[in-house]
């Protein structure tokens, strides 16, 4: 695989698909390059699943067109197909089969000979780190295991553009560890990578730059730090309380220096110029609401405040 | 090309290593077979046994000729012939002596016979409720020497009136016994029983294939295919394959079974592998249309139970139907009834081409299931 850094590798333009009432990708245009991890960062719903499914050839858009390595990716059409590496969110790997029979069967569907795939898939066994249970019957596996396979499968037949839809859900912090430093490795070899999470630590550590999108939309892009500065100097303030947690958060509205408030389960999030100083102040608003406070966490802008700031909500409600 | 040979190979890995396909497949018909065959085993070695009585009431010369004639297809056919006194009653000795049916010649046989003109002969037959298969044989013996005096009869007065001297043509000539066992008489039960336990269950068997499509999808596989630089239509393609390799296989090694552990002789291998063929294809596109709606794959092997059975039951495999009324028609229209009737005529049959029409109305069959269920499963491959 020669790379070179920085060629325009894949490319979706107005991008729209609708089910039934539900507009679940609403004029999406993003573009990648070779070497470059992209990362598409929103709530539950927001429509990173089927952005994914258009790129990668699975749904026909209603609307709206992608290129990937110059050619035009359509669900009838296997075109393209071969430069695309796909890890689905949910598990996708057959049971009864071992972890070593998974992968050569998706070598062959892939059009590699058995001399080439071999060797290639001791190496992804080895990324993988399942090396030593190659034989086993991946129903036996531990759900970090099969999601380890999961993206092995991806990479196995070394594609241009790799995909991953939500890699690390349900897996342990040492395994997810693993997912993003093979992540960085793979993107350090050149090979572009779109990436989709809701947790926005994995969105800044992995991502060159980062589109947030909310109800189908792309609401803003650009790298972490383009997209902190668009929210200025303010501070995000997290809040755990117990009680009645949306009321609390409805009291802080129109609070001197407060610019966005949102409810999360048990914490209430706050946006706020010079939140230190305005620190006591909220908390005296909650206590006065009859909230029982716990945690204070106080932070520089980051991403979660940019998707606050954008929408009025957190990216964990 | 090689996508599908790649999918039906994986596929083929998954299913010979699951014990499911063996039992289901091989070991339960097998089983069936044999049991259905030691219940049903009275119903003779091979051919229907007929125990006739004759009682003669008239005792004229023509009678006796007749009560001859009946006697002596004793011991051909599977027929017991009995002569009784002249008065026995024919219900009592049914009753007492379990015979399938009784022919009674009545006292004024001869004089009709021998009568110019007037109504033609007629002959008695009390049969034995309990015995309706049995009681039929009795009535077309019946209906065979009837048919012969009456021609018998009016070539007489023909060549009398003519002024010929015609010797009188003797009453068993040229009677056949033509129904014996509504389907055929070729096969015996415990090859009956196999041949229909094979074609039931292969329709359990064929699930195993275009019902994975369900699996893949639950799976979540389905969309690494869908995502794959293959033709959508190898996916389906492969599930199909699989269904008919694994269904073929399933029948055939009945087929060989019956033959080894049965002593079932089906005649030409040739004919016997058109036959598994052309049924399999048909089980195949029907169980494919159940795939192509059902929701989830419990659902649709719930489905295919039903229907499996349903057919099964309609087609004659448990219990030979023949092809006449309203259930002749539904009969005909299930692969069962065809892959039966082919073998009937096959195992008697010196060239495999006896089994041209069933195989190809089985064909038709299945292009008549196969267009909808390709439709159907086509619309299955979404993400
Ligand atoms: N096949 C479908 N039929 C109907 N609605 C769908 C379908 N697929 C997705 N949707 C809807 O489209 C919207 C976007 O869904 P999508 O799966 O793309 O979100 P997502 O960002 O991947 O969410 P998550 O983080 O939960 O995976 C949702 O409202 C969802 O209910
Ligand atoms: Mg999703």
């Amino acid at each position: 695989m020669t790379v070179i850094p920085g060629t325009r590798l894949a490319e979706a333009s107005g991008l729209h698909k609708t089910f039934g009432d539900i507009h679940a990708v609403n004029d999406v245009s993003l573009h990648i390059d070779a070497g470059e991890t992209y990362g598409l960062l929103g709530p539950n719903g927001a429509g990173k699943t089927t952005t994914i499914s258009i790129l990668a050839g699975l749904l026909e858009a209603d609307e709206g067109t992608v290129m990937v390595a110059g050619e035009r990716i359509r669900p009838r059409s296997t075109r393209g197909r071969a430069a695309i590496g796909l890890v689905p969110q949910d598990l996708a790997i057959y049971p009864d089969l071992t972890a070593e029979e998974n992968l050569k069967f998706f070598a062959a569907l892939y059009g590699m000979s058995r001399r080439d795939s071999a060797p290639r898939i001791a190496e992804v066994l080895d990324v993988i780190g399942l090396t030593d249970r190659r034989k086993d019957r991946t129903s036996k596996y531990s759900g970090g295991m099969k999601r380890r396979l999961n993206i092995g499968i991806g990479l196995l037949h070394s594609p241009r553009l790799l995909i991953l839809d939500e890699p690390t859900v349900g897996v342990d912090p040492q395994s997810r560890n693993a997912i993003l430093e093979s992540v960085e490795t793979l993107s350090g070899e050149g090979m572009a990578v779109l990436y989709t999470t809701h947790y926005m630590e994995e969105a800044e550590r992995l991502c060159d730059r980062i589109g947030i999108i909310d109800s189908g939309r792309v609401i803003a892009e650009g790298t972490r730090a383009e997209l902190t500065a668009s929210i200025g100097e303010q501070e995000r303030i997290r809040i755990e309380v117990t009680g009645q947690v949306a009321d609390a958060a409805s009291r802080l509205r129109g609070l001197d220096g407060v610019t966005d408030v949102a409810a999360e389960d048990d914490a209430v999030v706050v946006l706020a110029d010079d939140g230190s100083a305005r620190l006591s102040a909220i908390i005296e608003r909650l206590a006065g609401a009859g909230a029982q406070i716990g945690s204070i966490d106080l932070a520089r802008p980051d991403l979660e405040a940019v998707f606050l700031h954008l929408t009025g909500k957190a990216l964990r409600e | 090309m090689s996508a599908v040979v790649t999918i039906t190979a994986k596929d083929l890995k998954e299913r010979l290593r699951d014990k499911s396909f063996f039992l289901l497949g091989i070991l339960t018909p097998l089983v069936l077979a044999f049991v259905l065959d030691l219940v049903m085993g009275d119903l003779g070695e091979g051919q229907l046994e007929v125990d006739i009585a004759v009682v003669d009431a008239d005792g004229s010369v023509v009678s006796s000729q007749l009560r001859a004639g009946i006697a002596g297809l004793d011991g051909e056919g599977g027929l017991e012939v009995t002569v009784l006194d002249a008065d026995a009653d024919p219900d009592a000795v049914i009753d007492a002596d379990g015979y399938d049916a009784v022919i009674v010649i009545p006292d004024d046989f001869g004089d009709r016979v021998t009568a110019d003109g007037g109504s033609a002969p007629e002959l008695g037959l009390v049969e034995n409720p309990d015995r309706p298969v049995q009681a039929g044989v009795a009535e077309s013996i019946v209906v065979g020497f009837t048919t012969n005096i009456e021609r018998a009869r009016l070539l007489a007065r023909a060549a009398d009136e003519l002024g010929l001297d015609v010797a009188p043509v003797p009453p068993a000539t040229g009677i056949e016994l033509d129904r014996v066992w509504p389907g055929g008489e070729g096969l015996d039960t415990g090859a009956r029983m196999m041949a229909g336990m094979a074609v039931m269950f292969v329709f359990f068997t064929v699930q195993f294939g275009v019902t994975t499509l369900l699996d893949e999808k639950k799976s979540g596989t389905l969309t690494r295919l869908l995502a794959a630089p293959i033709r959508r239509d190898s996916i389906t393609a492969a599930k199909g394959a699989v269904s008919f390799l694994l269904g073929v296989l399933a029948t055939m090694i009945l087929m060989v079974t019956g033959t080894l552990l049965m002593g079932a002789d089906w005649g030409p291998w040739l004919g016997v592998s058109a036959l598994v063929v052309s049924a399999v294809l048909t089980a195949v596109a029907l169980m494919a249309i159940v795939a192509g709606i059902a929701k989830t794959s419990e659902g649709a092997s719930a489905a295919q139970a039903i229907i499996a059975v349903g057919l099964a039951m309609l087609g004659g495999s448990w219990f030979p139907v023949s092809g006449e009324g309203l259930m002749g028609l539904l009969a005909k229209m299930t692969p069962h009834y065809w892959f039966l009737n082919g073998l009937e005529d096959l195992t008697d049959a010196t060239t495999w081409t006896v089994v041209g029409r069933p195989v190809l109305a089985m064909a038709v069959i299945a292009v008549v299931a196969g267009v909808p269920a390709a439709v159907l499963l086509r619309r299955r491959l979404r993400p």
